[in-house]
């Protein structure tokens, strides 16, 4: 069998990366073990440009395991710049905070980016589960990376609990298509799905066993718990991580089995998906007014725009191939536009709670005032998770109400218009307590060159974006199976 | 014949998955585990699954557990009955009932009649290997990769600074 | 002139965003420049606008200085704007009060001050303003409308008064609110039109015949939610108190003068026109509720003692007068809508000017305190005495065109709509016209005339400053300009607004020549 190494390229290089920042930092000193960030930048860096090189490209090895196709590149496009953020971000937080050992934490990420890339790219479902666990298995680790806090050791167990009951769930139901076709390739289960009439109630049980799977990653309801409290308890770059990258990770997934395995079988799923994406965001909405702490909140609004990526597969159609490109074009433009203004408003966060150790929305009181850019970027992101113009949100949201419509589907378009109104609640709350109330404390926030970098580049790009929306619709047309 | 069987082991290993999580005792606990994964193996035996039965039985019963049992006994972890009890079975036992309520007579309805015929050589060792390391290679080196995450994660949680 | 006919209303929304980034790029302390560099942006748009009005081919009723750009393909929408003689007035409106602002903040900026944000958050609200006034796709316009909030939110929120953190989130929340379903309305009108667009114009020629009855009027309602609540109509109006009260007198003014008119330019570009079937329907409700705007409005002037506050309500009752003008259908009553809006732009701009001013020496707002006026500072007595007598409608000034004009124009509404109800609404707003004139000469009694109270007596206040003046020379001017020659406006608008109900007509009867048509085939 022949393999074709230029498809794995990024992924072979990424292994090369990961095991070489573990084993550098082996030998590194002590004082000098803030190499890894370094290395770790630049070895994504250079996966970056072995994805972009293969932008355009058809390539399929491994027996079609392996695809790299537009929807594959651009995914990976995304992941590998969501690292690349967290990275900058990380690099200030570990600085700050001593007990987290920097060649283990950027060795876990870029494991964890590895298996981001590889779920892109599979389309057989034991290459997506073991591509979710490559995901997850790193990813717990660094949730409980500060391991002498016993919140991080909780956030840890509670991801890793949660992780572990929702994947051997999700892989029972993988065994069950598996049963039914006699085939794990998506496009061979597909094709043994076709026409089949006797299959409807096993084939909604294991339907619902992989959304489990898949809703535990995306943080959908029910499968949301663990949420808040692992995003408080791990540091805040590692939840940005979680936030972006891994609930990306996760609808990569989802659309994959989803529309290439079991496309056939809309009928029976499209209304699991307008259910939980309502209830989904509407819980994520009203549970996020009543927060305090300012990483909470943002896990609760992580959890409501979960929401509003998940109903247009509410709308989705078993024939009219049309609707499903329509479908998957805003759910990707809204993957686009939150990578930057998620990973954003957690880069605040830690630029506001590294040094002062403060948590609380309290204490924002008055940021703009102490440190006007740094109130201003974090209003620019919370506006843009809200969906106002002139932040590129507005436009991720306007394609997903577009798909809703398009699809018939007013009625879930009119329940995610009222949440839009009521996120603008707790966002505004924000933001108000950051520029309307005073506080005493009137020094200004510092912050090293990285993680300024990082806020300024996605605030660029969520403002450059808000006006011309078409940088991202250019890359989300692309994304597409059909 | 191999119904009879199927069946006794399948109740036999039910039956220690169920102690396993309900017994506050860590030790027996991990004792009922051995039982469930005994079980599993001669479910693949059944199915003329050789290697994976012996796979099976050398990992997790000779390899996983033990070293399972050695930990428990050689650190001071509470052995008997813990205060993280959360009581929350209440709650977890019903939706499991419901669960297994639900799958099994769906399973059953479906499957029922339905066989396999043994003799493909799926699961004789060649055809296992073979498959392994070209069809499913991709994943094959990701578990690789994913297993030396997974040491290098567990030695950092376990060393003492 | 062929910049200014190929790019001049691009100018004239991007000047000022220009003006913003480069004030917000210029270090803290400066303020100097930074007011410099304000009144430069929207000068220039001022002046694009001037240079715009004199390009303009007045008479002619359709789309001028088109400008059709690809925006953002992936979803059909196009940068596409255009002028006609509805959107010119309140252009020019919108870069005139914005320049004023300007020079009014030159003088003061108030608490908490930091100029530097301040000048960025007007200029990027004049952005907003007249972008809405010139978009001609949906999508576009829909970006500028929203682009409105955040500025004016944080204007209140930061520099109004005591209770601006309950009136700018209420502000935010009841326009947003409104918005989205306004949004809604918009992707499904996108979806009935054949072939989906986008663009106002294509939907209005070829439109959205086909669509069911019920579905028009839903559509319909969505986009009337939104409006409605910009404008404000009664019951949607209960935001504006509290926005106008709290909001520092810029806000106020850039609110009143400008933010409101995009409400019913929504329902006179968009609403009406490429609905005409349901707007038909729902014409003697929005009269109805017009009416009821209207003594309403009069109503809770005569019970407030909060100068500021009385002003704003006077605005509920003034857009109903224009509502009411808009639910004829009729040209006159689109004509008096027009004329209604700028004129309350100057005059009600006018009065939140002098409030606010009256406000700075006085440090208050109720009646009560500021009576004497009229001995204390007679300049600024008399300019209030002016623009209150403007505002509730006396011939001659610019305030009563727009109102006896709509209700002219509700005698003989639309045919096809009922008259009576019309009839009724134009009895109520006559009653509405006398409880204005009521409130505004009792409010000229409470603070021009009566004893300087204890407290003031010793105190000497300034009177009018030269910075005021040339804040409000313009505006003055126009006052009396367009109260005695309406024509200026009028002559603009005519045949925009008669076009604009020979699409409703047409259209009415063009249903049937389709259905003929449908038939033939």
């Amino acid at each position: 069998m022949d393999v074709n190494f230029e498809a794995l390229l990024p992924e072979l290089l990424l292994t090369l990366v990961a095991c070489g920042v573990m084993t550098i930092d082996l030998f590194l000193p002590k004082e000098k073990r803030g190499l890894a960030f370094p290395l770790a930048f630049i070895g994504v860096l250079a996966t970056l440009a072995a994805v972009l090189n293969l932008y355009g490209q058809n390539l399929t090895t491994l027996d079609g395991m392996f695809v790299v196709d537009r929807f594959a590149v651009i995914f990976k496009i995304i992941f590998c710049v969501a690292a690349l953020l967290v990275f900058a971000v990380s690099q200030a937080y570990l600085n700050d905070d001593k007990d987290v050992p920097h060649g283990e934490y950027y060795t876990m990420m870029l494991f964890s980016l590895l298996g981001m890339l590889t779920i892109a790219s599979s389309r057989d479902l034991i290459a997506i589960f073991v591509a979710l666990e490559m995901i997850s298995l790193p990813a717990f680790i660094l949730a409980g990376i500060r391991k002498y806090d016993i919140r991080s050791n909780e956030a840890a167990l509670k991801f890793f609990l949660f992780g572990v009951l929702s994947t051997a769930l999700m892989l029972f139901g993988m065994s069950l298509f598996y049963g039914l076709t006699g085939a794990t390739n998506l496009a061979d289960i597909s094709a043994g799905l076709a026409g089949r009439t006797d299959i409807d109630e096993v084939a909604l049980l294991a339907i619902l066993f992989l959304i489990v799977g898949f809703g535990f990653k995306v943080s959908a309801f029910p499968f949301q718990w663990w949420v808040p409290d692992t995003y408080e308890g791990a540091p805040i770059p590692v939840a940005a991580f979680l936030s972006v990258a891994s609930k990306t990770a996760g609808f990569v997934g989802l659309f994959q089995v989803m529309f290439l395995g079991l496309g056939e079988l809309a009928d029976m799923w499209r209304p699991m998906f307008a259910v939980i994406g309502i209830v989904t965001m509407t819980f994520g909405n009203l549970v996020a007014i009543q927060q305090k702490q300012i990483v909470r909140l943002l896990a609760y609004s992580s959890i409501a725009q979960a929401g509003y990526m998940l109903v247009p597969l509410g709308v989705a159609s078993a024939t009219d191939g049309a609707l499903n490109t329509q479908i998957i074009f805003s759910v990707v433009a809204y993957l686009l536009v939150y990578a930057f203004m998620e990973t954003g408003a957690f880069a605040a966060a830690t630029a506001f709670g590294r040094k002062t150790g403060k948590y609380l929305i309290e204490d924002y009181a008055g940021l703009f005032g102490r440190s006007p850019a740094l109130a201003v970027a974090m209003a620019a992101f919370l506006f843009s998770l809200a969906g106002i113009p002139p932040f590129a949100g507005w436009w991720a949201k306007f394609v997903i109400f577009k798909t809703l419509i398009e699809g018939d589907g007013l009625v879930l378009a009119v329940i995610m218009a009222l949440n839009t109104v009521i996120a603008m609640f707790f966002y505004l709350a924000v933001v108000k307590k950051m520029f309307v109330d005073k506080s005493e404390d009137t020094a200004a926030i510092a912050m090293p060159r990285s993680l300024a970098g990082a806020i300024g580049i996605a605030a660029i790009v969520i403002t450059v974006g808000g006006f011309l929306p078409n940088l991202f619709g250019q890359l989300a047309e692309n994304a597409n199976f059909f | 014949m191999q119904g009879l069987i199927f069946l006794v082991v399948a109740a036999t290993s039910g039956f220690a998955a169920v102690r396993l999580v309900t017994n506050k005792n860590l030790v027996h606990a991990a004792l009922y585990l051995v039982v469930t994964l005994m079980g599993m193996a001669i479910i693949f035996l059944l199915l003329t699954a050789e290697f994976v039965a012996w796979v099976q039985v050398l990992i997790y019963v000779g390899a996983v557990i033990v070293l399972l049992l050695f930990g428990l006994m050689l650190t001071r972890a509470q052995i008997g009955k813990t205060a993280l009890d959360r009581q929350q079975r209440w709650v977890a036992g019903p939706v499991a009932l419901v669960l297994f309520g639900v799958t099994a007579p769906v399973l059953w309805r479906f499957f029922d009649g339905r066989t396999i015929s043994l003799d493909r050589q799926s699961g004789n060792t060649e055809a296992l290997g073979t498959e392994i390391f070209t069809k499913f290679v991709l994943p094959f080196e990701v578990v690789s990769v994913l297993l030396l995450a997974a040491l290098v994660g567990a030695v950092f949680l376990a060393k003492k600074d | 002139m062929n910049l200014v006919e190929e790019w001049g209303i691009t100018l004239a929304v991007f000047l000022p965003l220009l003006g913003a980034i480069v004030i917000v790029l210029t270090p803290k302390g400066m303020e100097s420049i930074q007011k410099v560099l304000a009144l430069a942006a929207t000068g220039a748009a001022l002046l694009v606008g001037l240079a715009l009005t004199f390009a303009f081919e007045h008479g002619e009723p359709g789309m001028q200085f088109e400008k059709s750009l690809s925006w953002i393909p992936s979803i059909d929408s196009n940068y596409h704007v255009g002028i006609d003689g509805i959107s010119l007035p309140l252009l020019v409106l919108s870069v005139l009060v914005c320049f004023l602002c300007i020079i009014y903040a030159c003088w003061h900026i108030p608490e908490p001050g930091n100029a530097k944000a301040f000048l960025a958050l007007i200029l990027l609200l004049e952005t907003g303003m007249n972008g809405s006034f010139i978009a001609l796709d949906l999508v576009l316009f829909f970006v500028f409308w929203e682009l409105v909030l955040v500025p004016m939110y944080f204007l209140i929120g930061i520099w109004g008064g005591e209770n601006r953190q309950y009136a700018s989130i209420k502000f935010f929340l009841y326009t947003l609110f409104g918005s989205v379903f306004m949004l809604l309305g918009f992707l499904a009108l996108y979806f009935q039109s054949d072939p989906h667009t986008f663009d106002m114009l294509l939907l209005q020629e070829s439109g959205v015949l086909d669509i069911p009855a019920g579905l028009a009027s839903l559509i319909f309602g969505g986009l009337a939610l939104g409006f409605a609540v910009k404008v404000p109509m009664w019951p949607f109006h209960t935001w504006l108190p509290d926005a106008h009260t709290q909001a520092p007198t810029i806000g106020s003014v850039l609110l009143a003068a400008v933010l409101l008119k995009m409400g019913t330019y929504g329902f006179m570009r968009i609403a009406i026109p490429i609905l005409p079937g349901p707007a038909m329907q729902f014409a003697p409700v929005i009269a109805v509720l017009a009416a009821i705007a209207i003594v309403y409005g009069a109503l809770c002037c005569l019970a407030q003692t909060n100068l500021k506050r009385m002003i704003a309500f006077s605005s509920v009752g003034h857009m109903g007068f224009v509502m009411l003008g808009i639910s004829t259908m009729t040209p006159e009553g689109f004509n008096a809508a027009v004329f209604g809006m700028v004129a309350h732009g100057v005059v009600t701009g006018m009065l939140f000017f002098l409030a606010g001013s009256i406000k700075e020496r006085y440090h208050t707002y109720e009646m009560p305190e500021l009576a004497g006026m009229g001995l204390k500072i007679p300049k600024m007595a008399g300019l209030l005495a002016f623009c209150a007598i403007a505002s509730l409608g006396l011939p001659g000034l610019a305030g009563f065109w727009g109102e006896v004009m709509a209700l002219l124009a509700s005698y003989q509404p639309l045919e096809g709509l009922d008259p009576t109800i019309f009839r009724g609404a134009m009895v109520v707003g006559a009653i509405g016209t006398v409880l204005t004139a009521g409130y505004f000469l009792w409010m000229l009694q409470r603070v021009n005339m009566g004893k300087i109270s204890e407290k003031w007596k010793k105190v000497k206040l300034a009177d009018v400053e030269t910075l005021e003046y040339a804040a409000w020379l313009p505006l003055l001017a126009l006052i009396l300009v367009l109260g005695l020659y309406p024509r200026l406006i009028m002559d603009t608008t005519t045949s925009s607004v008669t076009a604009l109900t020979e699409t409703i007509t047409g259209r009415s009867s063009g249903d049937d020549a389709h259905v003929a048509q449908v038939t033939d085939h």
